[in-house]
């Protein structure tokens, strides 16, 4: 059935077919809405769910922790500030291995005081061991938010669903919402594989000394490692029985491509309609979202780059001292490989401001006239 | 005195607190009484090292270590997890330090408190950030010599009064407890085990390693404490009716508690006099409390 | 279904711990191990009869009185006599007197004493027979002690006794109003019950001496010190004269007669507090006392010299006799002289010595001379014998009064003891020494036969003895004696023999009572403090019985100490650790 939603009613609903069992959350514009949307399901009964209204975002995911360590499937979300007061939580929650799902809207970081969409947020906390999807639209969101149990709690380690501010979040959309029993039939009931049982008790977390430290860290790194066939697999799956997925890199008119524009988020759409005009200039570009992040999926990525020699990274973010994230990690990425493409590293958007098609093109033709970039961070400023 | 029950013996021998440590005796009666249908969540705090290391625990119940200030939100999970599965009887014991709690952990607690969440929070206070090494907490009292305050410069702010600010939350049971009365101790975790909601115990542990105190007098000095109405124990129910536990009737004086401990080796006699007035003060006003609403 | 990566055992048990902490042995950390074991109180160290004082005040306290007497009666045939005469050392070192006041152990002994009349003897086990057979010579409280527990230790005992009665200074020295016959005759009894031969009429002079070294396998001398030394002054062949034990032993047969109205008792001690007192219930009216020290030297209890002045007995102190003034063959007075305190002699009371020219003379129509009696032993005047009773004659023991030492009952009843363990060990050719060292209880006090009679060591045979600072008074609440005696009027006293002081209230009530009071110093009750109180779960073996005592788990005690501070009643102690 389809309905007209906006970004955080998608992830809402999305939490209520995963048929989350406790949720833990504290509101922060531009998530409000999501936790709002929650308390009217679980108090209308659709959901049967505990939901507990916490006092801080560290403490929501906190709360979600505990309850996923006693078995519960666990939802919580949140957005800049509160997610950067999550950060020691976020380190705990992977590293205690506990598939909680969570929602971040990106949101500019404070100083000063910005609401709009900014990808710094949820790409600083790139080393907390969670994996991040991030979406394109509102279908997405809603498709993504149950994808993500399935990976979660495959591979045991968290996962973040990434949309933007307002662009997402406040945007409405049709949105096709899966049927419940298609829901069940994808996303079986959490199986905790680690939890706190009386009847076989157990510590967890205890101290450790630097031989288990390090298995266990190698271990979750491996796990990481491997949910990008996780992830892939549970797109390919979700397709099966939804018919839509998404891929863990998705690419747009990449074939014999000069350029390519590799974007994530709600830019990959307005990359996909630059392309679509570049291409009808004569300029061979194409684009390539990426929608898995951590683990970065390098060889998708490598392979959709293929020979192009130029990519421009659209980083809506910016790492500041080192550029923009996505940039970083392709170069990492293509650093041991044959085919190494010249990437321009371009940032711009964050804090608000529409990423129009025009800008990406414009982006485009720079990276087009130049044999390299003139610095390693280009910047692209909205108008 | 009456012999107290041990119903069960969920600490195991091999566990690696200090010699004469009142923290794990508060963990040996607490658990008595809760029995192996517990489940404990431990933030950072001496237990956090006492169950020892990996693969080894010492707790016969599941643990599950957290961060510093999360033991009340993570308890709160545990019990939500708990109910949607329609388990009610497992007990949900968060245990905490007086850092963990008067501190650091203070915002996580008046959370669940206010939600009135299901659980029982243990504050084992032995004053100080112990296992970090004897640093000064809003629990350390007045004139206490920590690594943070040194004798030059002890502390010169009041303990905390964690009781009433539970009490402001309007938590269904609260109470005071002190390690050398286990009957009494162990009553109030029955009662607490008995009522629903959030749950407070603030168990008085003293540590001879941060005390600077004889490891044997570990009791003697939470029984001085109590007597000398240092730590005077009572309950608050409803955040509103009070009640004495135990009226030390002539008390004892001050200088008997402090005395025998290092940390308060540099104060004078006009010191431990105004220690002596505080009490006294204190005790007053929590008589007043009590008398305006009896339990 | 895509399966789970994360179903690695291997990793997952990195995660989880696998094992409680049994195989961290943390008594590597110890310097300072608890020492469990009992101790002997501060009373029972003092008790010269080696009373096992907090093991009876246990089963008292509970109203298990049969128990308690049986304990008592391991160690003392004589309860209910101790229980009115002793001069109570057990209580000038009770620990309970730096608390509130001492406890009342006398008069629980009393009460436990008396209530034989209900429960009988109350023996404990005696051991198999050994067909050894041993001569007692006396009958008084050193000769049946030693007979008792020869009996108890399975030897064939006879007692030879010159009286016609068995009981010797206790019956013929202790006037009735202090120790009521039925008293004295219940707690003979024993000698029937155990199958005690007793040879009344029987003095035993050196013919009888000789016999019996020779025809028993072992001998004990018990013959008391009863010869008179006399006052060495002019006038002692007057009438009127008496000597205190000869005029004791025939008031207390009720045949003393022409005592008069006047009397002057001479000496300090029990005897002639008794011979005073005797005098006025026999119709003397006016009796003095006289001393030659000061009060504060005078060797006779306090209480029995209180009860005596209530009675009207005068004291005259700094004075002695110098002779004897008589009409006509018959007494008339004494001529007195001042005495004033010189230089300190062996005994480190000043010497007395006469003040010239204070002579003067005092009617009186009797004097009793009661300076103390000497040991004549039929078995040798010059005997030496040490502490433990023994001579260089293997198997002639001495004990009582006839031995050194001091002279109350209760040393008498601790001495024939003593003698009864030294003929055991000879006549079973134990180890002596390996006895000795064990059966001493506090190391220096009185015997425990029934810790040599079940091979254990008696409560702090190692020195241990639990003082006031030993107790953890936290876990005693402040309670006034219950046990208090009433005495009869001095006039109704005086009127005859009666017993003077009862026990005030019910025997069962006040002997519970007063049993609750008692701190009950070394020995453990199995309050359970040590093992509640013990962070490291390392206190095992629950008292199995009262008197057992828990030990500590080494593999894991920190050695905190935590066990020995709580121990209400110093049963633990911390001792270094040896490594």
């Amino acid at each position: 059935m389809k309905e007209v939603m906006m970004g955080d009613v998608a992830v809402a609903r999305g939490v209520k077919l995963a048929r989350v069992e406790v949720i833990a959350a504290y509101p922060i514009t531009p998530q409000t809405i999501i936790v709002e949307e929650l308390s009217e399901i679980c108090g209308r009964g659709e959901l049967k769910a505990r939901f507990i209204k916490v006092e801080s975002e560290h403490s929501a995911l906190a709360c979600c922790m505990g309850a996923s360590m006693a078995g519960a499937r666990t939802f919580t979300a949140s957005a800049s500030q509160g997610l950067l007061l999550m950060h020691e939580m976020l380190h705990w929650s992977a590293g205690a291995r506990t598939p909680i799902v969570m929602a971040n809207v990106n949101r500019a970081i404070a100083p000063p005081w910005n609401l709009w969409s900014d990808q710094t947020d949820s790409l600083s906390q790139r080393d907390t061991s969670w994996i991040q999807l991030y979406c394109e639209n509102n279908q997405e969101v809603i498709d993504t938010v149950i994808q993500a149990y399935r990976i979660a709690e495959t591979v045991y380690l968290p996962v973040m669903v990434v949309l933007d501010a307002f662009i997402l979040s406040h945007t409405s959309e049709v949105v096709a919402v899966p049927e419940q029993e298609d829901v069940d039939r994808y996303l079986p009931p959490f199986k905790a594989a680690l939890t706190l049982d009386t009847n076989d008790p157990r510590a967890f977390g205890s101290i450790s000394g630097p031989i288990e430290y390090q298995k266990l860290k190698m271990a979750r790194h491996e796990d990481m490692m491997g949910a990008v066939e996780v992830a892939r697999r549970a797109d390919i799956e979700f397709g099966e029985i939804f018919g839509r997925k998404y891929g863990i890199a998705e690419r747009y008119r990449c074939e014999d491509a000069e350029l390519i524009l590799l974007t994530s988020g709600a830019l990959g759409g307005t990359a996909k309609i630059a392309v679509d005009a570049l291409r009808e200039s004569g300029a061979a570009v194409g684009a390539l979202r990426v929608r898995l992040f951590r683990p970065f999926p390098a060889d998708d990525i490598a392979d959709a780059i293929g020979g192009a020699p130029k990519v421009a990274v659209i980083d809506r973010n910016l790492s500041v001292g080192a550029g923009g994230i996505f940039a970083q990690e392709l170069k990492a990425a293509l650093y041991d490989r044959e085919r190494r493409p010249a990437v321009f590293g371009f940032t711009g958007g964050y804090g608000g401001g529409d990423f129009t098609p025009e800008v990406v093109e414009k982006i485009a033709r720079r990276a087009l006239e130049m044999d390299k970039p003139d610095s390693p961070t280009l910047w692209e400023a909205i108008p | 005195m009456k012999r107290a029950r041990m119903e069960n013996e969920l600490v195991s021998k091999g566990h690696v607190a200090c010699p004469g440590c009142g923290a794990a005796l508060a963990m040996r009666y607490v658990l008595s009484v809760l029995g192996p249908k517990t489940i404990i969540v431990l933030p950072a705090c001496c237990w956090s090292v006492i169950t020892n290391r990996h693969p080894e625990c010492c707790l016969e119940v599941p643990v599950f270590h957290t961060a510093f200030e999360t033991a009340a939100c993570v308890a709160s999970g545990v019990r939500a997890a708990l109910e949607v599965k329609g388990d009610n009887d497992t007990n949900v014991l968060a245990w905490a330090g007086d850092g963990g709690t008067f501190d650091i952990g203070l915002q996580a607690l008046s959370g669940a408190a206010e939600r009135n969440d299901d659980i029982i929070y243990v504050c084992y206070d032995n004053e100080a950030y112990m296992n970090t090494g004897v640093q000064r907490s809003s629990a350390t009292p007045w004139g206490a010599w920590t690594t943070t305050t040194p004798a030059t410069h002890f502390k010169g702010q009041e303990k905390k009064n964690i009781m009433e600010i539970m009490a402001a939350h309007r938590i269904p049971y609260a109470a005071t407890a002190s390690i050398s009365m286990p009957e009494d101790l162990m009553a109030k975790v029955e009662r607490a085990r008995d009522t629903r909601g959030t749950r407070f115990l603030h168990i008085f542990c003293p540590c001879p390693t941060g005390w600077r105190s004889s490891p044997d007098l570990t009791i003697e000095l939470a029984r001085a404490a109590v007597e000398s109405r240092a730590f005077p124990l009572y309950e608050i129910f409803d955040g509103a009716k009070r009640r004495l536990s135990l009226d030390p009737a002539p008390p004892a004086p001050v200088a008997d508690y402090i005395r025998p401990q290092g940390r308060f080796r540099h104060l004078d006699s006009e010191q431990i006099e105004a220690i002596q007035n505080r009490v006294d003060e204190e005790w007053l006003s929590l008589l007043r409390l009590i008398e305006n609403n009896p339990a | 279904m895509m399966e789970h990566l994360y179903y690695d055992a291997a990793a997952m048990d990195l995660l989880r711990t696998t094992r409680n902490t049994l195989s961290n042995r943390t008594g590597s950390w110890r310097h300072m191990r608890p020492e469990f074991g009992l101790k002997a109180a501060a009373c029972a160290a003092a008790c010269p009869a080696g009373n096992p004082i907090a093991r009876f005040m246990a089963a008292a306290s509970d109203g298990r009185f049969e128990e308690a007497l049986r304990e008592l009666k391991k160690e003392n045939p004589l309860p209910g006599v101790c229980g009115r005469v002793c001069p109570r050392p057990c209580e000038a070192a009770c620990n309970r007197a730096e608390f509130d006041e001492a406890v009342g152990t006398r008069a629980v002994e009393r009460l436990l004493g008396d209530m034989g009349a209900e429960f009988g003897l109350c023996l404990p086990a005696t051991m198999g027979k050994t067909g050894k057979r041993v001569a007692v010579a006396g009958s008084g409280p050193a000769g049946l002690s030693c007979a008792y527990h020869l009996a108890l230790s399975g030897h064939d005992a006879t007692v030879f006794e010159a009286g016609g009665e068995p009981g010797g200074l206790l019956r013929f020295g202790i006037p009735a109003y202090r120790l009521p016959r039925e008293a004295l005759d219940r707690e003979l009894g024993f000698i029937d019950a155990l199958g005690i031969n007793m040879k009344t009429g029987c003095r035993a002079d050196a013919a009888l001496a000789a016999r019996l070294l020779d025809e028993f396998d072992a001998v004990v001398a018990a013959t008391g010190a009863l010869v008179s030394p006399g006052l060495g002054i002019e006038g002692e062949g007057l009438a009127g004269y008496f000597k205190g034990l000869e005029f004791l032993a025939a008031a207390n047969a009720g045949e003393a007669s022409g005592i008069g109205k006047s009397v002057i008792v001479i000496g300090g001690g029990n005897t002639a507090v008794d011979a005073a007192r005797c005098a006025l219930r026999l119709g003397a009216e006016d009796v003095t006392v006289m001393y030659r020290r000061g009060r504060e030297d005078m060797p006779a209890s306090d209480e029995e010299v209180a009860e005596a002045q209530e009675e009207g007995v005068k004291f005259v102190f700094h004075a002695a006799p110098a002779k004897l003034v008589g009409e006509g063959g018959r007494l008339r007075g004494v001529a007195l002289m001042r005495m004033k305190p010189g230089e300190p002699d062996e005994s480190g009371r000043r010497k007395p010595e006469p003040v010239a020219g204070s002579e003067r003379e005092a009617h009186a129509d009797a004097v009793i001379e009661a300076a103390g009696g000497r040991a004549d032993n039929p078995f040798g005047r010059a005997l030496e014998v040490d502490e433990w009773g023994a001579t260089d004659n293997e198997k002639l023991f001495v004990c009582g009064d006839a031995a050194p030492g001091a002279r109350t009952v209760a040393s008498a009843i601790g001495g024939g003891k003593r003698a009864a363990i030294m003929a055991d060990v000879f006549l079973r050719e134990l180890d002596i020494k390996e006895v000795k060292r064990k059966v001493l209880v506090g190391g220096n006090g009185a015997a425990s036969a029934a810790a040599h009679r079940e091979g254990e060591a008696a409560p702090g045979a190692d020195g241990s003895v639990v003082r006031f600072k030993n107790v953890n008074t936290a876990y005693f609440s402040r309670a006034a004696r219950a046990a208090k005696l009433e005495r009869l009027s001095p006039e109704a006293r005086v009127a005859g023999f009666d017993e003077v002081s009862a026990v005030c209230g019910s025997a069962a009530e006040t002997a519970r009572a007063e049993a609750s009071r008692c701190f009950r110093c070394g020995e453990c009750d199995d309050c359970g403090n040590c093992l509640v109180f013990c962070p490291d779960m390392s206190i095992i073996g629950k008292a199995a019985a009262v008197g057992a005592a828990p030990g500590f788990d080494g593999d894991y005690c920190k050695g905190c100490g935590i066990c020995a501070r709580e121990c209400p009643r110093g049963v633990i102690r911390m001792i270094e650790e040896e490594r």
